[in-house]
């Protein structure tokens, strides 16, 4: 099979003819003419003078004063009530922090030619790790939320998108790609503690679109190839489901090229459950029928042997999780309404002692509903809406109205469950008429980011006007 | 004080050479890569520090500049599409042919991701786009591609 990557790297024999002495020319022209919108103005609350690094310095020390004063009164409050966190973002290639308690934004890290996003914050919320872009090497960066201080990875590393999740213990990070500084054709799962060294590099067969998830208590990974959460058909490559153990570095494949979506460990982490697309096993990509009838099944760890709980499924489960007691699985099932043609999601509870499974709830939706840390609740977008299913009422409500549901981006929730966070979008700024030089520009979409509690309270704008933030990059 | 015109000159000494190459890949015109290259090179000089991230915005700026002339080509005398011109015999001339039976969209995607080695979320910064819809450009552009160079056994 040709490798795309060597043929593209024949452009590199491409001569090219240097234009520094007509972008010196036109720049001149410019400086003569008003030019178009700048793409990716950011301006975030408090902080409109970011252009002016001199005033900000004495309008920080200022507020840095006040705030000091303010310290302990805030630091009382907070202890008398739950916090949601911070939440951080990518906007302009620039990392921000977003202090929801406060309703403060500030920038926390900024490279000039970075390209980092995918944040991961760790399950403290006292790191941030990134992967940092420049043309054409990678490194993984970690840093301190609270004041952007860090560390990277001492070499050029390779990163699979999406590839990368911090450990239950929030001291290791994991990703997997390839290590520039060893074997180029190999796929590692690389471990790094928090000041970014690298603890231990595993090598895995997998290669495509990669999930990590980690066992509760950081002892085991699964890694779930050319897989996503809400299919298990991928036009990357081959399936597969690896079980990778830390501490000893022992790999082991589950079944033969399973095709996996969505997964969890039971708390113990001793056990996981997933759905299998029923098939044969290691058919081509082409074979992969998203809807095809799935298996729900749970995997002991140790032995990597399957337990069929349900049969028949009329698609991939979604959005799984165990009871907190592991006594049984929860689990989302999408089927288009032929009425509507809108998806419905009906929500599934299996017990493990062999009883059958019962439908609690359905709801229909524009995203797959997502649990809520304390997975006492749902929440999804539909029409334009953000809504939330308390399970206990089973009653689904519309929160706000008018947020914006982009592809990939669903609803956020706080790690404390007391928040969930939205993006609304409006056009940007038209390009100038009679400007013939920002003629090329088009509108852009700036996005507001805002939170809400889950019944319908204390609705909140972080963020406006953002026409560069990067809405994969949310997370808290 | 920051010499921003020095920083956007070395930028462009480390940076330009690639982004004239995929420029030129995607629109198949040398002419059509010079003019989105200097242009997007001369607004960044022009815009200064309003301009956050100087790289990623050169490349989104140059192969929207591109994308506009190409129209502005198509729209106007309607003229036979121009055969590619090799700017160098050494390139891959199966490779640029095939690039053009691409549609502009997965085209962008699979020079992004082959030729500047970019993430998908990268590549969705650069062009404007999200990460789904690069996704879906660059499934379909990579197996379209696949076929067209002959190698379809995948």
């Amino acid at each position: 099979m040709t490798d795309l990557h060597d043929r593209f790297r024949s452009l590199d024999r491409i001569a090219v003819p240097d234009v520094w002495s007509e972008v010196q020319r036109r720049a001149e022209t410019l400086a003569d003419t008003r030019v178009g919108p700048v793409a990716g103005r950011l301006q975030w609350r408090g902080a409109q003078a970011e252009r002016r690094p001199v005033s900000l310095r004495w309008l920080v020390l200022v507020v840095a004063a006040a705030m000091v004063l303010v310290a302990l009164a805030l630091a009382l409050a907070a202890s008398h009530r739950s916090s949601a966190g911070p939440l951080v973002f990518v906007s302009n290639s620039r990392v921000f922090a977003v202090d929801v308690d406060r309703g403060t934004t500030r920038p926390i890290f900024q490279e000039p030619t970075t390209a980092g996003n995918e944040l991961r914050i760790s399950p403290d919320g006292q790191h941030i790790a990134f992967l940092w872009v420049r043309n054409p090497d990678g490194y993984v960066w970690v840093i301190a939320r609270a004041d952007g201080s860090g560390f990277r990875t001492t070499g050029p590393v390779s990163f699979t998108s999406g590839a990368a999740a911090w450990a239950p213990d929030g001291r290791t990070f994991a990703w997997v790609g390839r290590d520039e500084t060893r074997s180029a054709n190999s796929d590692y799962l690389i471990l790094a503690d928090v000041d970014a060294r690298v603890r231990r590099r595993i090598q895995v067969p997998v290669f495509g679109t990669i999930q990590i998830v980690w066992s509760a208590d950081s002892s085991r990974v699964a890694i779930l190839m050319n897989g996503t959460h809400d299919s298990p058909c991928s036009p990357f490559g081959p399936p597969g489901l690896y079980l990778v153990d830390v501490f000893n570095g022992t790999v082991q494949e589950v079944g033969d090229q399973l095709r996996v979506g969505s997964l969890a460990w039971s708390s113990d982490g001793r056990r996981i459950a997933t759905s299998i697309v029923a098939g044969p096993s290691g058919a081509s990509d082409s074979s992969c029928d998203p809807t095809a009838p799935s298996k729900l099944v749970s995997i002991d760890a140790a032995s990597g042997t399957l337990d069929v709980l349900a049969e028949g499924l009329p698609g991939p489960a979604t959005s799984l999780t165990w009871s907190r007691d592991d006594g049984s699985i929860e689990y989302l099932l999408q089927e288009a309404d032929r009425d509507t043609g809108r998806d419905t999601f009906a929500l599934w509870r299996t017990p493990l002692d062999g009883g059958q499974p019962r439908l609690l709830t359905t709801v229909v939706g524009d995203t797959s509903p997502v649990w809520s840390p304390d997975l006492t609740r749902l929440a999804w977008f539909s029409e334009g809406s953000l809504w939330v299913l308390d399970l206990d009422r089973r009653d689904p409500r519309r929160l706000v109205d008018g947020v914006a549901s982009r592809p990939l981006f669903w609803p956020k929730w706080s790690l404390d469950s007391s928040f969930i966070v939205f993006l609304r979008e409006r056009p940007g700024p038209e390009p100038e008429p009679g400007n013939s030089e920002s003629s090329n520009f088009v509108p852009e979409q700036v996005s507001s980011l805002w939170v809400v509690r889950p019944d319908g309270t204390d609705e909140q704008r972080l963020v406006d006007d953002t026409a560069g933030l990067d809405p994969e990059s949310v997370d808290w | 004080m920051v010499d921003w015109r020095h920083s956007v000159e070395a930028l462009y000494r480390a940076d330009a050479a690639r982004l004239w190459r995929a420029v030129y890949a995607y629109a198949a015109d040398p002419d059509i890569a010079s003019e989105s290259v200097a242009e997007a090179y001369a607004q960044a000089l022009r815009r200064g520090s309003a301009v956050r991230d100087p790289a990623a915005w050169t490349w989104r700026a140059a192969f929207r500049i591109a994308a506009g002339a190409m129209k502005d080509r198509r729209a106007g005398d309607r003229q036979p599409v121009r055969p590619i011109e090799h700017v160098d015999s050494y390139a891959d001339p199966d490779l640029l042919v095939a690039l053009r039976a691409l549609p502009e969209a997965q085209r962008a995607a699979v020079i992004l991701f082959y030729y500047a080695d970019l993430p998908v979320s990268a590549i969705a910064h650069r062009l404007g786009s999200n990460a789904l819809a690069v996704r879906a450009n660059l499934s379909r552009g990579r197996r379209r591609l696949h076929a067209l160079l002959g190698d379809d056994d995948d």
